[in-house]
């Protein structure tokens, strides 16, 4: 499902909406332009692992450059200060020269929250983000997420299958189950029976 | 760069400072082997006579041969009833119509037995050249080494000197050809084989050593089941690689197309060379084609 707000993957039915604008009618151009006030990041951090952590931070930015200069391996120094910082807020900013796969699983999922943090985004859609990190880990990456969303005003999209999780960060939750909406409210009031409606008979915990 | 202009904290600076050196650093290293290189090819262009004058110079000949290629001789693939006797046939060189398809079917004739024969060897000595099963132990190593020794070797003579060594032992023919490809085909078959075998997850091996079975249950029951769709990709491209090798190959005598195209050049006969390249075109890219459709079910 998020995949589809910024259409990574098409919707067979239905709109997405973003403040008035119908992402799922826009075409190539439009669409890119949409995608970078959209940041994702990803159950496997999808860093370009060969790359050094800067430059994975730095392609958070090719969204705003036009033209034949952006093909080229270096970047505007404006570009490279909005990525050092993004590193700095992930308190990342010491690997910055080091290639990305040598980081472990949550450092390098902070690299991700970093690079889009550097697309300057009003939305961050995380899809699983914790789903491969132990769960210290977890709750390290969850408290950055969060420190965003309530520091930088940026609206944070979560899936995540850890209810625990999700009801100690999430200020609004949707539940699907088979393809359809089976809650949606405060997380406080999330009790014994939704989550047997969300988990079905076995229930949960 | 933007290191200086800025407010950030000290520290902060002093990294940027410190990644901004090493990315100098590198792209400096970077554009000397770069430049290394671009001697490395003015060198080698003085050493072969590289000269794009005679492109030019020569464009009347060239402009002859490519004009054979517009006027393809239609005759020689046609069988010998249909093609008649137009003066378009090149019964005048003593070649018959209809030899062309003669010839093809021998070439990827020569292909396929030269792939059979060769991986028939190929495949159990992969097993025996992959480093994964073998360097376990000192015999294991050893064997390993000289088998990989001995696939070096094999695959360091091209398949033309194989075919022209087995032109001068035995007869000029098919078969020298298919000896010719045997043996290219046994260097990379066991090379692309054993390499998929030392790819394999070790996991799944250990599963079955821990069930008790000995190294050879285990080869056959968790090795051989994790390697053969790539053993049949390896299959169609050494096949592939063959049909090329087989087509050369009759250059020098030892069947196939390759022959035909060197009397066709002989006699400045460009419609019917260009008619058999045709040939050769659609038939490697038939060939292509359908080992890769092949193998995109397999893998």
């Amino acid at each position: 499902m998020l995949r589809c707000v910024n259409r990574l993957n098409e919707p067979t039915a239905g709109r997405v909406l973003l403040e008035e604008a119908e992402l799922t009618a826009l075409r190539s151009g439009a669409l890119r332009r949409a995608r970078r006030r959209i940041a994702m990041i990803f159950q496997q951090f999808n860093l370009v692992r060969r790359s050094s952590v800067l430059k994975n931070v730095l392609t958070g930015r090719l969204g705003y450059q036009e033209g034949w200069r952006s093909i080229l391996p270096s970047f505007p120094a404006a570009d490279r200060l909005i990525a050092w910082r993004s590193l700095e807020r992930l308190e990342i900013a010491d690997k910055a020269g080091v290639r990305a796969d040598s980081l472990s699983g949550g450092q390098q999922q902070r690299v991700a929250i970093a690079r889009a943090l550097a697309q300057e985004p009003e939305v961050i859609l995380a899809d699983e983000p914790v789903a491969s990190l132990d769960p210290e880990t977890a709750i390290v990456v969850m408290d950055y997420l969060r420190d965003i969303n309530a520091g930088d005003g940026i609206t944070v999209v979560c899936s995540i299958h850890h209810l625990e999780l999700a009801k100690r960060y999430a200020h609004r939750i949707v539940a699907m189950r088979r393809g359809g909406l089976v809650y949606d409210g405060a997380p406080g009031e999330l009790d014994e029976g939704a989550y047997r409606r969300i988990y079905g008979r076995l229930g949960y915990e | 760069m933007a290191a200086s202009a800025t407010s950030e904290p000290p520290r902060l600076q002093a990294l940027m400072a410190e990644v901004d050196r090493r990315v100098r650093l590198e792209r400096s290293r970077n554009l000397l082997i770069v430049g290394f290189l671009l001697v490395l090819v003015y060198v080698s262009a003085g050493q072969t006579e590289f000269n794009p004058g005679l492109l030019v110079t020569k464009s009347p000949q060239m402009l002859r041969i490519l004009g054979g290629f517009l006027h393809p001789n239609f005759a020689i693939i046609l069988p010998k009833f249909l093609a008649g006797s137009s003066e378009h046939a090149n019964l005048r060189y003593g070649y018959p119509e209809g030899l062309l398809g003669h010839f093809a079917l021998q070439t990827l004739m020569t292909a396929l037995l030269g792939t059979f024969i060769g991986s028939l060897v190929a495949i159990p000595v992969s097993f025996i050249a992959a480093r994964n099963l073998m360097r376990r132990g000192p015999l294991g190593s050893a064997i390993y080494f000289a088998v990989r020794a001995l696939m070096s070797i094999i695959r360091s003579i091209p398949t033309l000197f194989w075919g022209i060594l087995f032109v001068t032992a035995i007869s000029v023919g098919a078969f020298a050809g298919v000896l010719a490809v045997s043996i290219f085909s046994f260097g990379l078959m066991s090379k692309l084989f054993s390499e998929a075998i030392e790819a394999i997850d070790w996991g799944q091996v250990e599963a079955l050593t821990a069930t008790g079975a000995n190294p050879v249950q285990v080869v056959v029951h968790g090795v051989f089941p994790q390697v053969t769709p790539y053993l049949v990709a390896h299959l169609l491209y050494t096949f592939e690689v063959n049909v090329h090798s087989a087509l050369i190959l009759g250059a020098i005598g030892a069947g196939g197309l390759g022959f035909l195209f060197i009397q066709y050049s002989e006699q400045l006969d460009y419609p019917s060379e260009a008619m058999l390249l045709y040939v050769a075109i659609v038939m490697t890219l038939v060939i292509d084609y359908s080992s890769a459709a092949i193998r995109r079910r397999i893998i």
